[in-house]
């Protein structure tokens, strides 16, 4: 056996707080997050020869929690009908219209949003990576995940009512209508 | 002047729906520069939080159990 098991261990234990801030913003719920981090970590573990030296561990984890996460979603949904809407109806009310939104409710915002477009979010929006590694590690075109960024920057600014910092008369109120209907 | 036929509202019906579709395809990606960076801003404050917290000791004993059992 080589020596290299406490640099895996190392190298893990370093990726853990993103991967948990990936997981806890993408499920929305500390306790399915923690779940998905310790199957991340155990898959990781076991698929170590597996994994590229040189190549970016942090990413290659981001992977294996994506589609752990995707891969329950589908089976769910086998079971269940509409998961987000599931999720949405969850919640009471759509965030506060007032401007000052707060951590909290900027939360809640996250929360109505497609699971496909929060993750494309989390993962250019607060990992800072680029579209391209986006797209590597969601497995997806990176027009893709330019137009789901885009798409959920325009809902969460929907929700939080701060589009053009301007009150939304009739005329921007059917484009914003018009701006949701599938194209 | 001539009358407006049905073809013509139609058509002014058309392109009245295109123009918006172009509006609302503007308004989808040039969001408002301060919505962007509001958004943002609570997106990293809100994950930031996250990262700044100590790791939970269950992985760091996970970890530690799958090298002891890898070494015996």
């Amino acid at each position: 056996m080589v020596d290299t098991g406490s640099t895996v261990r190392e190298a893990l234990v370093a990726a853990i707080p993103n991967l948990r801030a990936f997981a806890i913003s993408l499920t929305g719920d500390h306790h399915k997050a923690n779940d998905l981090v310790q199957d991340t970590l155990l898959k990781a573990w076991a698929n170590r020869d597996k994994f590229e030296v040189g190549t970016n561990l942090k990413a290659w984890l981001f992977t294996i929690l994506r589609n752990t996460y995707f891969s329950d979603i589908r089976k769910r949904r086998r079971e269940l009908q509409d998961v987000d809407g599931q999720a949405a109806s969850q919640l009471v009310s759509p965030p506060e219209q007032n401007g000052h939104i707060d951590l909290a409710d900027f939360r809640k915002a996250l929360s109505f949003l497609s699971a496909d477009q929060r993750e494309a979010l989390l993962l250019v929006g607060a990992e800072g990576y680029s579209y391209e590694e986006a797209a590597n590690i969601s497995g997806c075109a990176v027009g893709t995940v330019k137009s789901r960024v885009n798409r959920a920057r325009a809902h969460l600014a929907d929700l939080m009512a701060v589009k053009s910092g301007q009150d939304i008369g009739p005329e921007k109120m059917s484009r914003a209508v018009l701006a949701r209907l599938p194209r | 002047m001539q009358q407006p036929t049905e073809k013509d509202a139609k058509d002014v019906f058309n392109q009245t729906v295109n123009e918006n579709e172009k509006e609302a395809d503007a308004a989808d990606v040039k969001l408002d520069v301060a919505a962007q960076a509001l958004i943002g801003h609570h997106l990293r404050a809100l994950y930031g939080e996250i990262v700044k917290e100590p790791v939970p000791d269950r992985f760091l004993k996970l970890l530690q159990d799958l090298e002891s059992k890898e070494q015996k």
